[in-house]
């Protein structure tokens, strides 16, 4: 891991949006999306993000392109600062780094054939004249595993799992050397997901790719990532490499979450003893006092209801993040 | 134990401009009082038309229910009059839906949509309901009932208004509960909580309950027995662990194979190639054949019963005993 | 089982595989075009709208190859005549003959709905366009402007307007287009408002595009739908209130008549010659009509999504 330069340094980024009731005046409440969080990628690994609704994590994905303008906080991408660069560096910075989107229904323009989606981000960029960008797209087809016939046919006319690798060709047609992955697969048949996740595991291999993957899937994103961050609340509550989160988690919040998951083995699932999480998810903009987690945390006492925690290495050596006053009780 | 449901060989037709869509073709199971019935599958494969069809939600045009019988404690309810059926849903099969948000009405409080279900289906005044659909909402763990039941559904959560359509659903004490993808839209630590309630509540009311989901982690969680299906049809329907352990069709071992597994490190997934067939151009002989490794000759044409192949345990498959078992072994049975 | 996906094709390295032949791609697009116009036709609806559309504008272009009579040319003795030969659609009241005169008509006709529907489509893109897309502040005070005029009573603004520009026709095909700018732009504020989120917008931004292109290039393309429908009742509406400022006069001035000012002067007559009411009457029903099925159709071509693919 830390032979590998890091491409991706987040700094206690932050995205707060402002919610008013009303048009003029009225009472504005602040959406805490994305409360404070740092951590790197690595160049060729896989990050793995999770959470549930309202933790942040797609707004993290979409901060990360400055698909969103950032609140506070910095974005080091091959040495600069992607929160404070101008829109003309941007838009060079934007070849390197590209997206693949969970819907492959809405991701793509309805009208447009396939041959200028998967052109577009060369055609725009002035990176291939008529003639070879076509060709390029005939290149990144065969690259996803789509036929050269398809290059005129329109996003209807494809399943969801083929619309997804026209969506990843899309991502790959400048060569980027970092994607950010917001649930590839959510949105796909259980037997085309494992078809996709190949494919970019492929990608990744063949072109040295770095990706950040976003997913809800715990099973999914444990299988793809190297290192896994799980969210709550906009803040980051454990990050540490993927078999280490899922057999020894330090945070109660992954604890409850890696309980919660199904698994398809049925011994196995009805033998464990199941952790139920009581209550609900709170929102972003009434947050709790201390450590966001606290309201529903057995484990909590007084310092937790008062103080954030830090997002602390436990790891003795390797890398164990976790954000708990208590964490060491469970190493 | 008594058999509540016996579904027999019920065909759906779609008619529409591309074509027939035979969403349905062909399904036969029973459900019995107190059992837990899974079925499983991709989209496409017939799940969701299927239980709309026990409770004759399809609506014409395009869609026809056009043979077969669903029996409901000897009744078959696909031959009563059609306005008879406005007895059975709610009060004696009851659905739930994936999405809450839009199976619940979004300008009526909760509280009057649960009154609603109960005085349709019973003779008792609106304070009774009232009292009932409060007892209801405690029930299924929604904290402040009273504040609650007047609230309306976007002023619930999704977990709760999930549980709100649970109390719903159970407000008549129905025999069967058809929960369709009840937790598709849910967190997993939501859905944790809505599936013990939904066994919790099994346990009270003594109902039977169907599961239809394509995620096998609930399946595994939840059912007795397991009905996997395919464009239509049935290809697999065994208990739970038989399936799991013991799976013995194609489909079945691509669709285990291919989700990642969390206690295993796996270098590569292995997922069934092709896509799932667009359901007016099925294919000839048995639909999965073009994406099946173990295809023969006469899978291409000839479509393969379900027929029993161990007691309880039915596949509908022209691989013979023997050449699964090779299977087995080149492949390592799965477990 | 073994995976047979295409990953072998990402060990090797880039291949072109020149067989594919970049001409039989560009074939292939001729080929959908030409689907497309086939669709069009097999569209019995849509055709019969082009056809009628196409007669009423030869009719409007060659209107003195088609009458046989000079439309101003008064024969006081024939006023209001019985249907003949020789007047197939009878005489106006200054014995007028009407047939030359509703052919003629067409030519003002025609212009009123096309200028008035395309001022009011246009400014409507733009209006409707950038409020939807650029929200805020710049939504607030565009949809503002667009609440003030149209909370005038429709013919009022429109005497006003023309009031103010002078009474012609092609003012008073001004005005009626700019009373129409803002249906016109909500139609579109609202069809861009649900397009918007759309992930293919952000792709549009993640590749580099500019907020100008990604409106126009990616998103304004998906809202057509509801623009053509607005824009066929637009120019019906705008036929109809030319018609009632010829009346008061602010329009076309006689001896020029427009259908509209032929149908109000006819009301007087309906007890005795009431084909002088149907005749112009039924020449806006049919023009309307051959618009709308006209726009009907053209929708439907225009999206990919109604278009049968081979896969």
């Amino acid at each position: 891991m830390p032979e590998n330069s890091k491409l991706v340094q987040v700094k206690n980024l932050k995205k707060y949006f402002q919610v008013s009731s009303r048009v003029f005046g009225g009472s504005k409440s602040t959406v805490y999306a994305v409360n404070d969080i740092s951590f790197d990628i690595y160049e060729g690994e896989t990050l793995g993000l999770v959470g549930e609704s309202g933790c942040g994590k797609t707004t993290t994905g979409k901060l990360l392109l400055r698909l969103l303008d950032v609140t506070d906080g910095s974005i080091m991408f091959e040495g600069e600062d992607l929160a404070a660069i101008s829109n003309k560096r941007l838009k060079e910075l934007r070849r390197d780094a590209q997206i693949i989107f969970q819907d492959p229904y809405s991701s793509l323009n309805p009208r447009k054939t396939v041959s200028q989606i998967v052109g577009d981000p060369l055609r725009e960029n002035r990176l291939a004249t008529s003639t070879g960008a076509t060709r390029r797209v005939l290149e990144l087809l065969d690259i996803v595993g789509l036929s050269p016939e398809h290059i005129n046919r329109f996003p209807h006319e494809f399943s969801g799992g083929q619309r997804q690798r026209i969506g990843i060709a899309r991502a790959i047609a400048m060569n980027p050397r970092f994607i950010v992955c917001d649930e590839p697969v959510s949105a796909l048949d259980v037997s085309i997901q494992a078809q996709i996740i190949n494919l970019l595991e492929d990608l990744q291999k063949e072109f040295n790719l770095t990706y950040l993957f976003i997913a809800h899937n715990f099973s999914v994103v444990k299988h793809i990532s190297k290192r896994i961050a799980v969210m709550y609340l906009g803040k980051i509550a454990e990050l540490s490499d993927n078999e280490t989160i899922y057999e020894h988690p330090i945070h109660p919040y992954t604890q409850f979450l890696l309980s919660a998951i199904p698994i398809p083995d049925p011994d196995r699932t009805r033998a464990k003893k199941r952790m139920i999480l009581e209550g609900e998810i709170p929102s972003p903009i009434d947050l709790p006092s201390g450590c966001f987690f606290h309201p529903r945390c057995p484990h909590c006492q007084e310092i937790c209801q008062v103080q954030v925690p830090e997002l602390k290495d436990y790891g003795n050596g390797s890398e164990h993040y976790s954000a708990c006053h208590f964490s060491d009780k469970f190493l | 134990m008594e058999e509540v449901l016996k579904v027999k060989d019920l065909k759906t037709y779609f008619y529409v401009e591309e074509g027939v869509v035979k969403a349905v073709d062909g399904v036969s199971f029973t459900l019995k009082k107190g059992e837990t019935l899974g079925i499983a599958g991709e989209s496409g494969s017939g799940k969701t038309v299927t239980s709309l069809s026990i409770l004759r939600l399809i609506p014409w045009p395009p869609g026809k229910i056009i043979s077969g019988s669903v029996e409901l404690d000897g009744t078959d309810l696909l031959k009563i009059p059609y306005r008879d059926m406005v007895n059975i849903r709610g009060n004696e099969i009851s659905m739930i839906f994936q999405d809450p948000m839009t199976s619940l009405n979004p300008v009526f409080t909760v509280g009057d949509q649960i009154i609603e279900t109960i005085l349709i289906h019973q003779k008792v005044d609106k304070r009774a309901a009232k009292k009932r659909a409060l007892e209801l909402l405690y029930e299924v763990g929604i904290p402040n009932a009273e504040v609650r039941f007047s609230q309306y559904p976007h002023e619930y959560s999704g977990g709760m208004r999930q549980r709100a359509m649970i109390a719903m659903s159970l407000a008549c004490n129905p025999k069967i509960l058809i929960a369709d993808e009840p937790t598709t839209a849910l967190d997993v630590t939501i859905q944790a909580q809505i599936l013990e309630l939904m066994n919790k509540m099994k346990e009270e009311f003594n109902n039977s309950i169907i599961i239809i989901t394509h995620d096998l982690g609930v399946i595994a969680e939840m059912v007795d027995n397991l009905i996997i299906m395919y464009a239509g049809k049935i290809v697999e329907y065994s208990d739970v662990r038989t399936i799991f352990y013991h799976p013995s069709h194609p489909y079945t071992w691509g669709l285990l194979e291919s989700i990642p597994k969390l206690e295993k490190r796996e270098k590569r997934l292995v997922p069934i190639t092709g896509n799932p067939p667009s359901l007016v151009k099925i294919p000839e002989g048995c639909s999965f054949n073009p994406r099946c490794r173990y295809r023969k000759d006469i899978c291409l044409r000839e479509v393969p019963p379900l027929i029993e192949i161990a007691p309880g345990h039915s596949i509908a498959c022209h691989l013979t005993g023997e050449e699964r078992k090779k299977v087995r072994a080149e492949v390592g049975a799965h477990a | 089982m073994e995976d047979t996906t295409k990953s072998n094709n990402v060990n090797k390295k880039f291949i072109l595989q020149e067989q594919v032949d970049i001409n039989i791609l560009k074939e292939q697009r001729r080929e959908q075009v030409r689907l497309s116009f086939k669709r069009f036709f097999g569209n019995r609806l849509a055709v019969i709208g082009g056809a009628i559309v196409l007669l009423v504008i030869i009719i409007a272009l060659f209107a003195s190859v088609f009458s046989a009579y000079d439309p101003y040319e008064m024969s006081p003795m024939e006023a209001r005549a019985e249907l003949s030969r020789a007047h197939p659609m009878g005489t106006d009241e200054f014995g007028r003959d009407y047939m030359s005169r509703v052919f003629y008509g067409a030519r003002i006709s025609i212009q009123v709905g096309l200028i008035s529907t395309s001022v009011a489509t246009l400014f409507g893109i733009l209006i409707g366009g950038i409020a939807g897309f650029y929200g805020k502040m710049v939504d607030i005070v565009l949809m503002r402007i667009m609440d003030a005029v149209l909370s005038f009573p429709t013919i009022l603004l429109a005497i006003v307007l023309v009031a103010i520009l002078g009474p012609s026709v092609f003012n008073a095909m001004l005005a009626i287009g700019i009373i129409y700018i803002p249906i016109s732009a909500r139609v579109v504020r609202s069809a861009v408002l649900a397009n918007k989120e759309a992930d293919y917008i952000e792709a549009a931004r993640a590749v580099g595009k500019s907020n100008f292109r990604i409106l126009f290039v990616e998103l304004l393309p998906n809202c057509l739908s509801p623009i053509i429908v607005q824009a066929t009742v637009t120019f019906a509406d705008a036929i109809i209130i030319e018609a009632g400022l010829s009346f008061l006069g602010l329009s076309a001035q006689p001896p020029i008549a427009s259908w509209g000012k032929m149908l109000n002067e006819a009301m007087e007559f309906m007890r005795t010659t009431p084909y002088l009411a149907i005749f112009p009457g039924a020449a806006i029903s049919l023009t309307v009509l051959g618009f709308n099925l006209l726009g009907d159709g053209l929708r439907d071509v225009l999206d990919p999504r109604l278009r049968r693919g081979g896969l």
